[in-house]
């Protein structure tokens, strides 16, 4: 199958507006229609190495679209999926990041093959860490900075995880920074991809991280939890690592679990599994460094 | 031992019923209820009160308190100790059998 990269911005425009595109985007694929030209530039910025049918024909696991529309005299963006809209219409400049947001939601709210939790998932020497927090506990940027020192990334908002089998699949998609953490990563990283910059959102500004080329690479290597570390980020505070008991990690991650009431008890026990094959860890910090030392240096558990 | 109320009463562990389920670790437990999604996190203390049931077969209240706080205790121990089963009996994990 050709790469988004084979195709130019306006046929990719061409095919967004008419029939739509089948993009592969592991381990779904999206039928993606949009007249709004901000998405084609994401897609072709965050996207370019990923496969694409230009066709309506064929399978999708889910078909939207991210449409203008006026409301008032406004031009504004409705992402819709099946021609459900779940969101209220964001400002036209925001699409793509509502395209993410609403590739997310169909991921949530849908995918029940696994059991999904609101965390981010990284892999380092064939072990994964699972790194669940609220949001401003400085995930997305711990996250960021641990991908581009060189863990692959599996996933900066949701873990996959496989009841039957007990391990993470992997869902790659561009890492969703906000605010101070957009400028905080580009001055680590200078060479970095960034998508569209939405600037005025209920987040405040949002800006999407291409995921790394290992990370892509290995979007269909499934891996088994190795730790599971609730990051808090905290100005100016040391860096301090506490075990967390298995019970509270457990009631946890189920707390931040979208769809375990789905999977009922066998969904307890996968995790319950889980948990009880992986170290837990409370970690405090305010320097990436130090944190991303840290990592380096977590022992996988026996 | 000091006199206290209901120190003769047996306690036992129930089997676990069939919409439960349970994740056991030496730091603590978690119970889960099927009937409702619930899931209540039992502390170290309750999950070896839980555990010695299960494993030592029916106990007084007495005994129990023996046996988990060495045989010395104070009165709030006591009442931690009784506070514990009325937990355990309310998540259907414990009973008071008629002797």
């Amino acid at each position: 199958m050709p790469r988004l990269s084979d195709l130019s911005f306006d046929a990719l425009c061409e095919w967004l507006t008419s029939t739509g595109l089948r993009l592969s985007v592991p381990p779904f694929v999206f039928l993606i229609r949009s007249d709004i030209p901000v998405v084609a530039r994401g897609l072709q910025t965050l996207y370019e190495q990923h496969e694409y049918e230009a066709s309506a024909e064929g399978f999708a696991d889910f078909h939207i679209q991210v449409k203008a529309r006026r409301h008032g005299l406004k031009r504004v963006a409705q992402f819709s999926m099946d021609g459900f809209e779940p969101f209220t219409p964001l400002a036209y400049d925001e699409a793509f990041a509502l395209l993410e947001w609403g590739m997310n939601w169909c991921v949530t709210g849908h995918a029940h093959t696994w059991l999904t939790i609101h965390s981010a998932v990284l892999e380092n020497r064939g072990r994964a860490v699972l790194l669940p927090a609220p949001p401003g506990s400085g995930k997305s940027t711990l996250c960021a900075a641990l991908m581009l020192h060189g863990w692959r990334l599996l996933s900066d908002e949701m873990a996959l995880l496989d009841p039957v089998t007990g391990l993470i699949t992997p869902a790659p998609r561009p890492v969703s920074l906000k605010n101070r953490s957009i400028d905080l990563i580009r001055e680590r990283q200078p060479g970095v991809v960034m998508g569209p910059e939405a600037l005025d959102t209920v987040k405040g500004r949002v800006a999407h991280l291409k995921i790394s080329e290992a990370s892509f690479a290995a979007a269909h290597r499934c891996v088994a939890p190795g730790w599971v570390v609730f990051p808090r980020y905290e100005a100016g505070a040391p860096l301090t690592v506490a075990p967390r008991a298995k019970s509270a990690s457990l009631v946890e991650l189920a707390s931040n679990s979208f769809n375990q009431h789905v999977h009922g008890k066998p969904g307890f026990s996968a995790l319950t599994a889980a948990v009880d094959r992986c170290a837990c860890y409370d970690l405090r910090y305010s320097k990436i460094d130090e944190a991303l030392d840290w990592f380096d240096h977590l022992e996988p558990p026996s | 031992m000091p006199a206290v109320a209901n120190s003769g009463v047996f306690w036992a562990a129930v089997a676990a019923p069939a919409n439960k389920a349970e994740a056991v670790w030496d730091d603590g437990s978690v119970i889960y209820d099927e009937a409702d999604g619930s899931l209540t996190a039992l502390n170290v203390s309750t999950t070896e009160v839980l555990k010695r049931l299960r494993n030592g077969g029916a106990a007084s209240l007495a005994t129990l308190a023996d046996e988990l706080f060495d045989g010395e205790f104070e009165p709030e121990e006591w009442q931690q100790l009784e506070a514990i089963l009325v937990q355990l009996q309310s998540l259907g994990l414990v009973s008071k059998p008629t002797p």
